[in-house]
């Protein structure tokens, strides 16, 4: 029940933030010159400012923490640190991919995209492909620490079930632990933005392809789950 | 009921770190960090390895908290 109230209350709480934000968005709007800041997928959206703005810190981050795990001696705090900079890293590559593709999307849109979004566009793909070197950087040194688990240097973490049948017994516990949450984060968070879309696309002219995308995705993701929990029934 | 180990005791007084421990029984050495939290329950086959190394019967490293109320 408090799942629901809680549940109910970000729906609340986000459809009164997109309301206001709108409202006061489109009463100023007489007042605000977009000329050359077209910064997302519309005019004025800092989207790609702002995943730029969080990618920056998180590479930062994960350089510092890679050597800060270097020197911490307790083996089990260094290893903690070294963790969060793998998730900081790989955080920084997508976020920084993100916010170039949607650069890239307004350039195709747009034939002229002002030099603020020149800036963001260099600077996004700068920082994905420095992000990008220094996560292989960090799984290398992954391998070294972990010689018994190595991840393939190309796929990253994600080279499948080799990589979990390297991790002992607890290890796999806790990427099984880990992996359900990860699903039902995953799951909710689909729900969510499924609804939302499908709002989007009846209530206004968005076009219905983002909650179908969803939808499939949903379809997926609960379709691969169940037909593996099945199989152990 | 709730399982509580002896691990950390035992490790202290045979000297031994958490790596060194997780090299001789061929696991990491996250998985003694978990058991010794409590976090993990082990198997069967690595409780026994670990009762080996500490030449302890299993039941004196791992105890099963309310173990008088099992019949």
């Amino acid at each position: 029940m408090k799942g629901y109230l809680k549940l109910a209350l970000i729906f609340i709480a986000s459809a009164g933030f997109g309301f206001a934000a709108s409202y006061i968005g489109l009463s100023k709007m007489k007042n605000i010159s977009f000329d050359g800041m077209g910064f997302g997928l519309f005019q004025g959206d800092a989207i790609p400012i702002v995943l730029m703005i969080i990618s920056a810190p998180l590479l930062i981050a994960s350089i510092y923490g890679q050597f800060r795990s270097k020197k911490v001696i307790d083996e089990e705090r260094s290893e903690k640190i070294f963790g969060n900079v793998m998730a900081y890293i790989g955080f920084s590559v997508f976020i920084s991919l993100i916010a170039f593709s949607l650069v890239v999307l307004h350039l195709m849109q747009l034939e002229s995209l002002g030099t603020t979004m020149y800036i963001v566009a260099i600077v996004s793909l700068v920082l994905f492909l420095v992000s990008m070197i220094y996560q292989y950087v960090i799984l290398a040194e992954f391998n070294k620490r972990y010689p018994k688990r190595t991840v393939d240097l190309v796929n990253g973490t994600a080279s499948g079930k080799d990589y979990v049948e390297k991790l002992d017994e607890a290890e796999k516990y806790i990427v099984y632990k880990s992996s359900y949450k990860a699903f039902n984060a995953q799951n909710l968070a689909l729900y969510i933005l499924t609804i939302v879309t499908l709002g989007y696309s009846m209530l206004f002219e968005f076009q219905a392809f983002p909650f179908i995308l969803l939808l499939i995705l949903f379809i997926v993701n609960n379709v691969a789950y169940y037909r593996e929990a099945n199989k152990h029934y | 009921m709730e399982l509580t180990n002896r691990v950390r005791e035992l490790r202290a007084r045979f000297r031994l770190s958490q790596t060194e421990l997780a090299d001789a029984i061929d696991v990491s050495r996250q998985t003694i960090s978990l058991i010794e939290r409590g976090d993990y329950s082990p198997s069967v086959v690595l409780a026994l390895k670990m009762a080996k190394v500490f030449g302890e019967p299993v039941e004196a490293i791992f105890i099963l908290d309310g173990e008088e109320d099992v019949k």
